[in-house]
């Protein structure tokens, strides 16, 4: 099966009076696993329909290959697209369920069969595939969701949220399976997901999506390691980041009275963000004084809910043990892994 | 138990009456003297009654342009009307007025509209050159007056039709359209297998009860003619009991109007029954 790039240029979408997406730009390579993360509401569902063709856009062109196809109805596009719902058929088996398109577009029942068993065997459903839909469990039904999807030749698959729906363990399962079957069948796929966990686990590169602008697209160790907004630091990582706000005082920072290594920059305010692993606890004079809230065992890690005189609420990340709390606690920062960012537009500030 | 009363009704109401019309339609009863016993000699000449043959063939005639007509019209809406809003429920409630009027004033209003004189019927079918006058002396005029008039009865198929559509996820229609699928694809691939239980069902009814809503519009309309050719069965029933006084007769065509209603139900129950059983093992 070849890949096929995927190409979104200055695309507006809007829905009603609501403008969803302005001006937004994206390429994905051929074969390319791209994730977009964001919250609800950050227009990464709409992003993904009105490249499916079932929101129109406003303005900006499509690409899909070499083919503009924003003018196109869905069914000319070359996309294949899982929901979170698995949304097969009920009165087809699992074979026509996979087959469908391809016999909608013309496909030789014989050829259709052939392909929809290749397809089947990448995602191990072959014994399914005289089964109602109403006979499996939610993860094969959402195999054959994507198997369905995939069968789109030449073509782009496209999932908005397809593990959303399912238990824990069936998601990670199933994450390992997207994986072995993008292996195996090297379409290009974009992943819309608002969990940050499976966009690190999937992405080739991940886009961060928050109010319908993009706001970096990136490796995931590249946007954990150095998110160019805050917004991004604070989506990416779970705990999230601390973000602690710090005070200009001639050339030198400060959170409260505590002088911090941060570089110059044109403002008076800066928001500087640490990493859980990163605030450790520490007998030094600079220390933090912090109060202990609350202890959440992860593990073989543990939280510590920390909070400061002043009502700052910090996440510290410990290796657990089972050692009696110190009667003053105090944390420092390890400042060389510190990001440093604007308050007014979360842009990342570099030394 | 609080169920006695509602047995007692029932069997008050509808089982008594039933076993005794299935009784009685062995007999020759004219109201006045002692009935007489002619067992199964009253369905043999039934069988021989030259009216019986013409009011059933009437009867199943209409039924059988009538019904897929109503049927066709409510699916057909259902379908323009799936998107919720003012013009859909507008849309509805005209369709729903013929259903919710009184039969009486539904059939009266076509006696103004087919009207030979003043009629509007009558002045488009002379536009046409058509005799407009002399419609409801035809028999194709008539019959084709009735199952009209009947099939426009479909405002409440259409709500439930309405309803079955709407219940279908949207996720289906525009996954079907990224694959590709026609908009008539998608009504043969995903509305019609998903409603025909329902329609089945629709249909079903309306055949069981066919014999009862024709007969108030033909009674007022067409009153049989011309010349018994738009005589419904429920008609002839009427006029043997209450204007002949053969109430043994009468019995006689009411038992075999109930036979044959279950013998068309048989089919469509077997349906409905094999879809209920399909629906109840994949739970």
């Amino acid at each position: 099966m070849s890949a096929t790039s995927l190409s979104l240029r200055n695309v507006t979408v809007s829905l009603g009076p609501t403008t969803i997406l302005e001006n937004f730009n994206l390429e994905v390579a051929a074969g390319e696993r791209l994730v977009l993360a964001g919250p609800s509401g950050s227009g990464k569902s709409t992003l993904l329909r009105a490249i499916a063709g079932l929101v129109p856009i406003r303005a900006g062109e499509i690409w899909i290959g070499d083919r503009p196809v924003h003018h196109l109805p869905p069914g000319k596009r070359a996309v294949g697209m899982v929901f979170q719902q698995p949304a097969l058929l009920p009165h087809r088996n699992v074979l026509d369920n996979l087959t469908f398109g391809l016999r909608a577009r013309g496909t030789a029942a014989g050829e259709a069969d052939r392909r929809a068993q290749d397809v089947a065997q990448w995602l191990e459903i072959t014994p399914l595939l005289r089964r109602s839909p109403r006979e499996l469990s939610g993860g094969e039904q959402q195999r054959v969701a994507l198997g369905r999807a995939l069968l789109r030749e030449g073509g782009v698959v496209l999932l908005d949220e397809p593990l959303s729906q399912l238990d824990a363990p069936l998601r990670a399962r199933l994450r390992a399976e997207l994986l072995r079957v993008h292996e195996l069948s090297q379409t290009t796929m974009v992943h819309v997901t608002h969990d940050q966990q499976e966009a690190m686990a999937l992405g080739d590169r991940i886009g961060i999506l928050e109010g319908g602008k993009l706001l970096q697209v990136s490796t995931p160790r590249d946007i954990y390691a150095q998110p160019q907004n805050a917004a991004v630091a604070r989506f990416i990582g779970s705990p999230g980041i601390n973000l602690i706000p710090l005070q200009a005082n001639g050339s030198q920072w400060f959170w409260t009275d505590r002088s911090v290594p941060a570089p110059s920059a044109q403002a008076s305010t800066l928001h500087m963000g640490i990493r859980p692993e990163h605030l450790k606890l520490s007998d030094d004079d600079n220390a933090w004084p912090v109060e202990l809230k609350r202890r959440e065992l992860l593990g073989e890690r543990e939280l510590w809910h920390l909070t400061t005189a002043d009502g700052l609420d910090l996440v510290a990340s410990q290796p657990a043990s089972s050692d009696a709390v110190p009667e003053v606690l105090r944390v420092l920062p390890a400042f060389e892994h510190a990001l440093y960012f604007n308050v007014a537009d979360g842009q990342r500030v570099i030394a | 138990m609080n169920l006695i009363p509602i047995v007692l009704a029932l069997a008050v109401l509808v089982f008594v009456p039933l076993l005794m019309t299935l009784g009685l339609s062995l007999f020759a009863y004219d109201g006045l003297s002692a009935p007489q016993w002619l067992g199964w000699d009253a369905y043999r000449r039934m069988l021989d009654d030259a009216m019986f043959v013409q009011t059933l063939r009437n009867s199943l005639l209409i039924a059988a342009l009538s019904i897929p007509l109503r049927l066709a019209l409510a699916l057909g809406f259902s379908l323009l009307l799936q998107r919720p809003g003012p013009a859909s429920r507008a849309a509805l409630l005209i369709g729903l007025l013929p259903v919710v009027v009184p039969a009486l004033a539904w059939a009266t209003a076509w006696l103004w509209l087919l009207n030979p004189h003043f009629g509007p019927v009558a002045s488009v079918l002379d536009a046409w050159r058509v005799n407009g006058a002399d419609w409801l002396l035809t028999v194709d005029g008539a019959r084709s007056s009735l199952v009209l008039i009947l099939g426009l009865l479909a405002g409440e198929m259409l709500l439930i039709l309405v309803v079955a559509r709407r219940q279908i996820p949207k996720q289906w229609y525009e996954l079907a359209s990224i694959e590709g699928v026609s908009r008539f694809g998608q009504f043969r691939l995903i509305s019609l297998p998903v409603m025909a239980p329902i329609i089945v069902l629709l249909a079903a009814r309306d055949f069981a009860m066919t014999f009862q809503t024709s007969f108030i519009p033909a009674q007022i309309v067409t009153k049989g003619g011309p010349q018994f050719m738009s005589t419904m069965l429920p008609q002839y029933v009427y006029e043997n009991s209450f204007e002949y006084l053969r109430f043994g007769y009468a019995a006689t065509l009411s038992s075999a109007m109930l036979g044959i209603t279950l013998l068309i139900l048989l089919p469509q129950a077997w349906f409905v029954w094999r879809w209920l059983k399909r629906s109840d093992s994949r739970r």
